[in-house]
């Protein structure tokens, strides 16, 4: 594999984001340089807002995380970041077209990017989109 | 190490991640090879089936030890061994 993983969620299912903090966490601690980008619907499981209230679009795997308290996908980014290099990004289009703020995004987003940076990003890396 | 020698071992922590989910286990278990020093023996004991192939395979990844495991009741012991600092 290589030493750098670019991952892209678009989908707002709250799967695809728990997937992706699975191998994001893993692949981090394991030297692997992580980053992700966060875009289109997948943006409303970055808010505040929805993370406090626990507002996700899920299907049944979602409905038992919850029920059996596993570690939520915001959670393994977290703990990820204080173990390993993995760094979050939202995207600023999606940004600019809902109207928020960095400061409406939860705290585990490091910053927001445009296509061209992302690009750069991704260049040489391994890449998986949600 | 066979079993019983794994059963000898006097490990520096245990860790229990029992009623944590993939990828907990190995999350905890990274928390503690980090931080304690090399040399150490650390014990983990997981209760995802998914930990006693998840962790020797990251443990060859970073260049620690896997020193065995133990398989209990619905639980698996888990041993490494920090053998480098990380």
């Amino acid at each position: 594999m290589s030493e750098k993983l670019a991952i892209i969620i678009a989908s707002e299912e709250y799967e695809k984001s728990h997937v992706a903090s699975m191998i994001a966490s893993v692949a981090a601690v394991s030297g692997v340089d992580v980053s992700i980008f966060v875009t289109m619907n997948a943006v409303y499981n970055f808010l505040k807002e929805n993370v406090e209230k626990k507002n996700f679009t899920g299907g049944k795997l979602y409905e038992q995380i919850k029920e059996k308290k596993a570690a939520m996908f915001y959670e393994l980014f977290d703990s990820a970041k204080m173990l390993g290099g993995l760094k979050i990004y939202v995207c600023s289009m999606v940004m600019d077209i809902l109207k928020i703020e960095k400061d409406d995004l939860i705290d585990i987003v490091d910053d927001h990017l445009g296509l061209a940076a992302f690009l750069g990003i991704m260049e040489g890396a391994e890449t998986i989109t949600f | 190490m066979t079993e019983e020698e794994l059963k000898q071992l006097k490990p520096a922590v245990t860790v229990d991640a029992r009623g944590t989910y993939c990828p907990g286990p190995l999350m905890e278990l990274i928390k503690e090879v980090r931080q304690q020093p090399v040399g150490s023996v650390i014990e983990l004991i997981s209760g995802d089936a998914g930990s006693a192939k998840d962790v020797p395979e990251w443990l060859n990844k970073v260049k620690q030890e896997f020193l065995g495991v133990i398989p209990g009741d619905g639980f698996w012991r888990i041993f490494a061994k920090k053998v480098k600092d990380m």
